[in-house]
Order: C-alpha cells, then structure tokens, then sequence
C-alpha cells in the first residue's frame, strides 16, 4: 500500500480526479452569462438611471473588438443622451461586423473542441438593423437631419442585403418598421421617390410579420403608401390600392396632416441563459454481465441491489468516477414586461393609441428558434470530439485522461451572448400638431389597462416635414 | 498492480519510478503546450503599430469614401471648373477675378461623409489656383462680424475693422455626392458620384456644371486560416 501511494503521489487517484472535478466547477462558477454579467446595468435601466447605467458600463473592461460591446455601448451612449459617443460605438459595431464577414477556420475548429464563446459574436440581422435607428434618432437630436437620412439609406442597404441573403425563406428578412421609418424620413426630407420605395417594402413586409410574428401593418400605412404613390405618379399601383379599399383617396387626403412621429419603446428582448447538463460515468465493472446472453436476471439483481429505487444509490455504491460529461447550450428567457399597451396625450390633441410597429422580441425569439438546431448538433458533435480526445488521452495515460476530461468540462460553455438592452415593442403614434416643439406625455399601461408609468418626452415638429421623437420604458 | 509492484525488486522499482517521472514530465509538457496555444490561438497578444506616412500616399482600408477621394474629387473639378469659358468671360465682362462663395455640398450617399473637409478642399483648390477669389461661408461671416463687434468695443481707433466692407459673391457652388451600391456576399461595387454647379448669384444662371465619378470594386473572402 506505501509503495503504491509513492509511485501515485501523495494523495490517492480518487482525491486528484475530486480535485480536477472542484477546479472545473470552480472555473465555471467564474464564468456567469451574458445577461448576468451585466444585471446592475439593467438594474440602473429599470430604475429609469440610463446615464448611471451607461457609467456602470463604461467601467466594465473596454472591448474595442467585440461587436456586442460596441452594440451596447453604442445604445446606453444614446439612451444616456450622449449622442456623439453612442455614434462613434456604433460606427465601431458597424464596421466591426463587416469585418467579421471573413469566418477565421481555425477559431471554427477551436469552436468545436472549446466553445462557440471563442468565436467572435456576429450578431443577429435584427440587431445590426437597429443600429440605424438608433443612429438616426442621434443625428435627429444633433440637428443633423442629412446625416439622419445616410442611416436610412444604410438601413435600406443593409435591408437589401438581407433579402438577398435569405431569399426564399420564412424568416427575418425584412424589417418592416425600419422600411416604415425610413420612408418617413424620405418624405419628412422631400425625397418622395424613396419614400414611395421603402413605404411599399414596409407594406410587403407587414405581410411577413403578420405570419411570422402575428403583428399586422399599422393602418395609417395603407393610407401613407397611397399618398406617396399619387405623389410619384405610379397610378397603377394606386388603383390597385384602391380597388382593396375605395376610401383611400379621403383617408389618406385627410393623412397627408400627420407630422409629429413619436415612438414608445417598452420592455426588454428576451435574453439567454444557459443550460447546464452534467452527467457522472462510473467506471464499467458490469461489462460482464452485459456480454453474457444469460446473464439479463443476474445483472438485473445486481442493479436493483446497486440503486433499488434511489436514483443517488450509487452514493451509496462502491462506484467509482471514470470522468464526467457536460453539455451546455443556450434558453431564450422572456425578460418580464409590465407594458401591455401604450397612450400618448398632447394639450393639443386627444389622446393617440400608439400602435405596435416593431415587435423586437419576438423577432429575437423566431431568430433564436431557427438557430436551435444547429446549436444543439453542434453542441453534440463538441461533447464528442472531446469525448474521443479523452478516451485518446487515458489510453496514453489515466491521469491525461483526467485532465482532459477536466478540460472539456471546465471549457463547456453555452454562447449566451446577444444584445439586452433593446426593446421588446416599439409602438408607433402619429400625431398632427403645429410647427415647433410640443410637450407630450407617454402613458405606460399595465394589461389591466392601469397607469403604470408616465414619461414626457419633446417633439420639435419642423415647418417643412416630419418631427421624430422617441421615449423608452423600460418596465 | 499492487501486488506486483510490492514484489519488484529495488531497481525494477526504481526504473518503474523513473518511467512515471517522465511521463509526468510529458505530462506538464503537453499541458504547457495547450496553455500556451490557447493564449496564442485567442489573441491575447495584440500591440497597436503607429507609422507616419506622407499625406499624398492613397491608403484604401474599408473601401469608403476617404481622404483620398475627398481630394482627388475636389482638385479634379476645380481645374475642370477654372478651365472652362465662364472665368475669360466674367474677367472680360467685369475686368476682374471672380469671387466665389462655396455653399452647401449634400451628403445624399449611404456613408457618413465629412463633407466639411470636401468644402474644405475644394476651398483650397480654388485658393491655391489663384484665379478666384474665395470669401467666407455663412458661419465663419458670423465669426468674422462678431470680432468686429468686439473691435469696435476693444481695439485702437488705428487698428479697427469697419464694418460693412465685404466683398459679395459673384458664384455660388453647390452640389451633391450620390452613391450606387451593388453588393452580393462578400463583393461589392461602390459608385460615387459628385455634381457641383456654379450659379451666377446675380442672375440663377447656372454657369458651369461639373461631375466626377469613382468606381470601387471591394471583395471579402468568406474565409481565412
């Protein structure tokens, strides 16, 4: 017994792989998720202190590479009102995401023998789409309306190349609320041709929420798309509008007023966590009975007498561990929302129903739907590939074996990586209100219809055009 | 196994010690190795590369419009604009050089052009030609006023400023920078297109019209080691 514990070491082989096994929990405690990384950001949100969220955010380690950083920076830069900043962090993500159209083999390959956290986050369609919203509600605030309409025209690219990319598939590939909002900037700016473009992309598109998502086309666009149809002169298109609806023409004559836009953003995406399965495999003393063909009633007696109707019976056993497998993978969790719809007053006007116009999270939520397959395959194919490195492994030696074993369990991560901090709904009210600034009052209600918060939020109705305002609620 | 190794004799039982040894010391090799690959392979050396280079040199990273553009387009049009009859004829018309005032340039393309540097150049071109005269914009006149008020109020009778003796425009230019873009995964086909026009200020005439066009073809490989 002394001189085996001299060759082994000072402790016995079951306290080194215990150990191993201590070391790995202990790096995966380390390793909390996206979302949970960042809960006193959140925290600072909800609370209604976007500007000490942003401060709690910026003294997060600055990651100058990683287009998620850059998404988040970039909007709690915005929502702190710091709009210059938010830009220059969104210009960052944008580029930082047209790099990374190159895949890079060998992070792929590291991907499956590691994690996919080794590979650089890409980002959703959705998310990249948003970034012109957001960047052109900033130059809106800085008076730079041109610089406003380069965003549309990035969106309506951006848009282009996603259908392209996905043509043919029941999926996101067009962002109808950003065809809608870019269309009102064509217009508000007197570009009437691209207006009547992208209001008739927003058309088709509502087509696609509505059974993708369940949200259909807010009703003043059938009437916006008719006006900037007359307006180019495409009068088949508008006949054909008509024969859909023959009080067009009176509706949206009487549409053509509208010229305060205010947005209402409520609640948060959905975020990710992780799913964490851990399996113990003891070593194999039942090969016998397994390769024995009259054996089923012996091996059946030994296993009742092993575990009997206690799953943790092997506690109990004399069973020893041979090494552990471990599968992590991301959920979609739904972050809670008070808001079930949105009004919107004005001294001058009665109180405006905003309609839903984007429904963010369940865009979020089909786009991570569509993606679980290949998540949970590759997630297989890992535990695999590491399952075969260490059965390589023990065969050159058992304590190799152990540690890549302790490897392959510390290193399996579920990739929980995606944008928080966006809305779950934007809802959309049009008002007509006379050139110069307006006070309005959001009111935030709960699905009792009850008042659960009341945001002011300015919009600067321009002599010429279209005033945007936008208020986020973050309950 | 521990029945076997309690009756090996002492030198057996050394060299069986001396062969774990150095499959431990294999061992720590191996895991070193894969210590210092991951560090490698995730990057974590990066050191940011500073070198100076002459501001002539045409440096073309993101395939965007860029300071090479922005003066390439202005120098191009500007002589393109002096060589044209409007400047003999103004100057035998009224016996003097033309004084220009460069207005608004539009940013209609899908990139956030700096389109005050472009003013700038073409600024500069106009300058540097000698054979215009280029007076202030709107906003730098606001500057330039404001420091007279301050004048009459601050500076000595000898060195003071009058006011209302500028010198009006002749010509206004305008323009705009349109974009094409046609992309398809990793290719992409940016055209950019410049129109300036020079208005008499007197008159609306449009005196001369001038347009540049820059074609950029940008490929990315789907792929790298």
């Amino acid at each position: 017994m002394s001189a085996s514990r001299s060759i082994r070491g000072p402790w016995p082989r079951a306290s080194w792989r215990a150990f191993g096994l201590v070391v790995a929990a202990a790096f995966l405690g380390g390793c909390a998720s996206h979302s949970q990384s960042l809960v006193k950001v959140r925290e600072a949100l909800v609370a209604g202190k976007p500007e000490s969220a942003y401060q709690q955010f910026a003294k997060g380690k600055k990651k100058d590479q990683d287009l998620l950083y850059l998404l988040e920076r970039g909007y709690l830069a915005c929502e702190a009102g710091k709009y210059d900043s938010s830009n220059i962090a969104f210009e960052a993500a944008e580029r930082r995401a047209e790099e990374l159209y190159t895949k890079s083999i060998s992070a792929e390959v590291a991907s499956l023998a590691v994690n996919d956290l080794v590979l650089p986050y890409r980002g959703r369609p959705h998310e990249l789409v948003m970034i012109h919203y957001y960047r052109a509600f900033n130059y809106l605030a800085l008076g730079q309306r041109d610089e406003a309409l380069v965003e549309a025209r990035k969106a309506n690219q951006r848009l282009t190349e996603l259908a392209d990319e996905k043509e043919g598939k029941r999926t996101y590939k067009n962002d109808a609320f950003m065809q809608y909002f870019t269309a009102m900037l064509y217009e508000s700016a007197g570009e009437f041709n691209d207006a009547a473009v992208a209001y008739r992309d927003a058309y088709r598109a509502y087509e696609d929420y509505k059974t993708l998502y369940g949200v259909s086309a807010p009703p003043s666009l059938e009437s916006d798309l008719y006006a900037a149809l007359k307006r180019v002169g495409a009068n088949n298109e508008t006949a054909l509008l008509e024969e859909l609806d023959p009080s067009l023409e009176s509706t949206s004559a009487l549409r053509m007023h509208a010229n305060a836009v205010v947005f209402v953003e409520t609640g948060f995406v959905p975020y990710l966590e992780s799913v964490d399965i851990t399996i113990p495999v003891f070593e194999d003393k039942d090969s016998k009975y397994r390769d024995c063909h009259d054996c089923e009633s012996a091996y059946a007696d030994v296993l009742a007498s092993r575990y009997g109707d206690n799953i943790y019976g092997w506690r109990q056993s004399n069973l020893k561990l041979d090494h552990v497998l471990r599968f992590a993978f991301p959920m979609m969790t739904d972050f809670p929302s008070q808001a079930g719809s949105v009004a919107v007053a004005c001294s001058l006007e009665t109180s405006q129903r905003p309609v839903l116009a984007q429904p963010l999270g369940a865009i979020a939520r089909r786009s991570f739907e569509e993606k679980i397959p290949k998540v949970l395959l590759k997630t297989v194919g890992r535990a695999l590939v590491k399952e075969f490195a260490r059965k390589a492994a023990k065969k050159e030696d058992k304590a190799l074996g152990v540690l890549v074993n302790i490897f392959g369990v510390a290193t399996e991560q579920a990739d929980t990586r995606s944008c928080l901090f966006f809305p779950q709904n934007i809802w959309m009210a049009q008002l007509e209100l006379p050139p110069g600034k307006h006070a309005l009052e959001v009111s935030v209600r709960g699905p009792g219809g009850a008042e659960i918060e009341r945001l002011p939020v300015t919009v600067d109705v321009p002599r010429e055009g279209i005033g945007f305002a936008r208020i986020r609620s973050f309950r | 196994m521990l029945g076997e190794i309690a009756f090996m004799s002492e030198d057996d039982l050394h060299k069986k010690r001396q062969g774990v040894r150095m499959k431990r010391i294999q061992i720590v090799r191996w895991v070193g190795v894969a210590i210092v690959g991951a560090a490698v392979a995730f990057g974590c050396a990066s050191k940011t590369v500073v070198t100076r280079v002459d501001t002539n040199e045409q440096i073309d990273l993101s395939g965007r419009w860029n300071d090479t553009d922005s003066k390439m387009v202005s120098d191009e049009m500007i002589k393109d604009c002096l060589n044209h009859p409007w400047l003999s004829q103004h100057m035998r018309d009224k016996s003097k050089v033309p004084v220009i005032i460069v207005g608004s340039v539009r940013n209609k393309s899908e990139e956030h052009i700096p389109v005050a540097t472009f003013v700038g150049d073409i600024e500069r071109a106009f300058v540097n030609s000698g054979q215009v005269q280029v007076v202030a914009s709107a906003v730098e006149r606001e500057d330039v006023r404001s420091e007279k008020r301050d004048q009459r109020i601050n500076a000595t009778e000898e060195t003071l400023k009058e006011m209302g003796h500028e010198v009006g425009a002749d010509y206004m230019l305008i323009g705009e920078i349109n974009q094409i873009i046609d992309a398809e995964k990793g290719e992409k086909v940016s055209y950019y297109q410049t129109d300036l026009t020079l208005v008499n200020i007197e008159t609306n005439v449009k005196a001369w019209i001038g347009q540049k066009k820059i074609k950029k073809y940008i490929s990315r490989s789907a792929y790298k080691p």
